[in-house]
């Protein structure tokens, strides 16, 4: 199953966004986050690094981020990442919540990674007036 | 080395620590100037990330001692991955582990490995960035044109020693810096602010500045600088004193 990391300025964003995906999609979902903790703002790029090991597998992680340095963050970590991670490791340009919301569903599904991509991506249209 | 008029052909990575560590106490001595500068136009982490980041250097290379200095540059960078946030982290962390590549295995630099090394730092830097050119107000804006002007240094004269080359590029660094002041941001959390962050001197660049400036002080037998006056508003350096 396609594992999901999510990277936030702010860990309580991501410890929110498991926990929306938990109790919606329910606990099968690998879900590894990442955020600033303890009044620092925004993640190390080993933190990253760490968080995408984390719930890696065969079928592939996508990390969402929040934007800026998340953003800069997420894209050096799967620059280090081995050649084998790195063809299965993709980062969504999608919203954090919306995306990885949508990716939770996919992805208990048992979609493969390409299908969990686009459809996370196409969260960015969802519509809310 | 203290005062000496001797010439340095080349640095031994017992000095490239000695670099280190006194940037480390740079950046301690410098923390609050930064965290200003960061504070007027970004989210006021850049003191208190830098002095972490070399914290945890200073730390891997006493764990490990390393004696190459592709090793140290390396250990630096992985450093800076380690613990530093926001975009320091990745900007600095990959400076130093590209930086690392073409001094791999030697334990001495020549002034020639010195512009090689920048100019991989700066390469790295622009990646890392996502294309950042010159003049969006970053550490680029000291970077690119202090690696154009050692390229040509280098290329026009073959009998360059340390203390003459950086005698040359701190200055012109520090210029660099000021000339930040007017730019408008248009990377990172400055770029948000878009016309209010004209008129401050760029936290980045700055400390890009002062890691330049602390190989020519400890090559001259000092620690580096502290940056003793500014100015309130734009946090325009006026001032520094030897530490």
């Amino acid at each position: 199953m396609v594992g999901i990391v999510i990277v936030s300025h702010n860990k309580k964003v991501s410890e929110g966004i498991k926990e929306i995906i938990e109790q919606m999609v329910g606990k099968s979902i690998r879900v590894a986050c990442v955020g600033g903790e303890k009044g620092r703002l925004g993640v190390s790029v080993e933190e990253i690094v760490k968080a995408v090991e984390e719930v890696f597998d065969e079928d592939g992680v996508i990390v969402f981020v929040d934007f800026g340095s998340t953003v800069i963050g997420a894209k050096t970590a799967l620059s280090l990442l081995s050649e084998d991670q790195k063809s299965r490791v993709f980062i969504a340009n999608a919203p954090i919540l919306e995306g990885a919301f949508v990716a939770a569903v996919e992805a208990s599904l048992g979609k493969r990674i390409e299908e969990v991509l686009k459809a996370a991506e196409e969260a960015r249209n969802m519509e809310k007036s | 080395m203290a005062g000496s008029s001797e010439k340095i052909y080349s640095i031994d990575t017992k000095t490239l620590i000695k670099v280190l560590s006194n940037i480390l106490e740079v950046m301690r001595t410098n923390e609050k100037y930064l965290t200003k500068l960061d504070a007027d136009i970004g989210d006021a982490d850049h003191g208190i990330n830098m002095v972490r980041g070399f914290e945890k250097v200073m730390e891997l290379i006493s764990q490990q001692n390393p004696e190459d200095i592709g090793t140290v540059l390396q250990l630096t960078g992985m450093g800076l991955l380690q613990v530093v946030g926001g975009a320091a982290g990745p900007l600095y962390g990959m400076l130093f582990l590209e930086a690392s590549k073409p001094l791999k295995g030697k334990k001495e630099m020549t002034v020639q490995d010195f512009v090689s090394m920048l100019e991989a730092g700066l390469r790295a830097v622009v990646t890392t960035g996502g294309g950042t050119q010159p003049g969006e107000k970053t550490m680029v804006d000291v970077l690119h044109p202090v690696v154009e002007k050692l390229k040509k240094m280098v290329s026009e004269r073959s009998d360059l020693d340390f203390v003459t080359v950086l005698e040359e590029i701190v200055p012109y660094a520090r210029e660099c810096v000021i000339k930040t002041i007017p730019m408008l941001a248009k990377r990172g959390r400055a770029s948000y602010l878009g016309e209010r962050s004209i008129g401050h001197q760029d936290p980045g660049a700055t400390s890009t500045y002062l890691i330049i400036r602390t190989f020519l002080d400890t090559l001259k037998g000092r620690k580096g600088v502290k940056i003793s006056e500014y100015d309130e508003s734009s946090g325009k350096m006026l001032k520094e004193e030897y530490i």
